[in-house]
């Protein structure tokens, strides 16, 4: 699976299934979490660069399924100008499955499903998890670790009547 | 003297609280790295140079100034540099915090412009909950003794690391979720699988209330036990979740990981 898939399916506000846990948390800091994820969602969904990064740390670690790690906002923003620069994201959902607030720090946990369409050959639907470390800053909630993995590719299925 | 660090640094944290992230200098970086480089290696000349005049240390043990904290640079034996965990820079009007870990201690630099070069003005370093460091070794131990389970194909050991609640995912693959499919899971590997080398590296560990964020690489070999497949060779990463049981020992709540090499998923 290639990184583009890996770092263009992320976040979204679908929450299905989702508890979350708040120790030494807030509602408000859930709340200010999924509105972050949706603004991420939204950049990536209009190809706006500089509205995903706006809730990325600048010591964000991004790792990514074939990839080494990458660090901070300089390298999350050479990540995100050539996915979106390749691909278009017309449909990005995310299943959250559970948000747990630590004080300064929310683990966010999941599955998500994004179509990608490249600027030549086939679209690209993907599905796979992902586990997010939200850190509070002094801006707000931002993405602090970033893991994906992803499942295989479903086999081709028959038409069925 | 002793008290407007202290009063300095809090009054630019309240006044970036206001303040967006910018893009960080790339002279600033770089000036940071060289500053931190000459600590370790005991370089007067370049940490002067890049030490404004005024500057202050406030350290656990009490406040220095410039030429106090030169001298004790001066007494330093070279080391290596070491790394420096969860680095952070944040504008404040023309200036820049800059906020980093090293080891078991934490760190605020106070950055400004002087004479046309990056300096830094004061520095505030405190010293970490001294619980975090009990965590990192027993986060290191319990690493440890995981290889070293994988390696005699142990899966009783290997699930005893996780919570009864945990969830262990590995790309490509439905995720175990509770004690029951992690431990019928690693019996299943390590039939099908030998642990034939096994590095795992912790990168850094962040305490979170009764979690500990544990983020690292792995590299490995794994060997069939059965047919003629040749050894896979990998290496990857992880985002571990930790979490303080009842008895203060850490068992493993969420884990995830994936592989570098392109294609692999």
């Amino acid at each position: 699976m290639t990184r583009a898939l890996a770092s263009a399916a992320f976040l979204a506000v679908v929450i299905s299934a989702c508890h979350a846990h708040n120790v030494g948390g807030t509602s408000a800091d859930s709340t200010a979490i999924v509105a972050a994820a949706a603004q991420y969602r939204q950049g990536w969904l209009n190809g706006d660069t500089a509205m995903a990064l706006s809730v990325i740390s600048d010591d964000v670690q991004l790792m990514l399924p074939g990839a080494p790690d990458v660090h901070g906002q300089a390298g999350a923003r050479k990540v995100f100008v050539e996915e979106m620069t390749q691909y278009h994201i017309p449909a990005l959902t995310v299943h959250r499955q559970e948000l747990l607030l630590q004080g300064d720090h929310a683990i966010d946990l999941g599955t998500y499903e994004e179509t990608m369409v490249p600027r030549k050959g086939a679209t690209i639907y993907a599905t796979g998890r992902y586990l997010v470390v939200w850190r509070r800053e002094p801006g707000g909630w931002r993405m602090w670790r970033y893991m994906l993995n992803e499942f295989a590719p479903p086999a081709p299925t028959r038409a069925t009547s | 003297m002793t008290t407007r660090s202290p009063f300095l640094a809090a009054g630019l944290l309240i006044l970036a609280s206001q303040i967006s992230s910018a893009q960080v200098p790339a002279d600033l970086r770089a000036a940071a790295r060289a500053r931190n480089l000459a600590v370790a290696k005991a370089d007067v000349a370049t940490w002067d140079k890049l030490t404004t005049d005024s500057f202050t240390v406030v350290f656990p043990s009490g406040p220095l100034t410039k030429a106090q904290r030169l001298a004790e640079i001066k007494l330093g034996k070279p080391t290596e540099n070491p790394p420096l965990q969860n680095e952070r820079f944040q504008r404040v009007g023309n200036d820049f915090i800059h906020r980093y870990q090293i080891d078991h201690a934490s760190f605020l630099e106070v950055w400004t412009k002087e004479r046309g070069n990056w300096r830094v003005a004061t520095v505030q370093a405190t010293l970490l909950d001294p619980d975090s460091a009990a965590v990192q070794q027993a986060i290191t131990a319990a690493n440890a003794r995981f290889v070293d389970a994988f390696k005699r194909g142990d899966a009783a050991t290997l699930a005893a690391n996780y919570t009864d609640d945990a969830v262990f995912m590995a790309p490509n693959m439905t995720a175990w979720e509770g004690h029951a499919a992690i431990s019928q899971g690693f019996t299943g590997f390590v039939s099908q699988f030998g642990l034939v080398d096994a590095r795992v590296a912790t990168k850094d560990v962040i305490l979170a209330g009764d979690y500990a964020i544990e983020r690292g690489t792995y590299a490995w070999t794994l060997h069939p036990k059965t047919g003629t497949g040749a050894d896979i060779v990998d290496s990857g990463k992880y985002l571990t979740v930790w979490e303080r049981q009842a008895d203060g020992s850490w068992k493993i709540v969420r884990d995830i990981n994936n592989s570098d090499r392109p294609g692999a998923m």
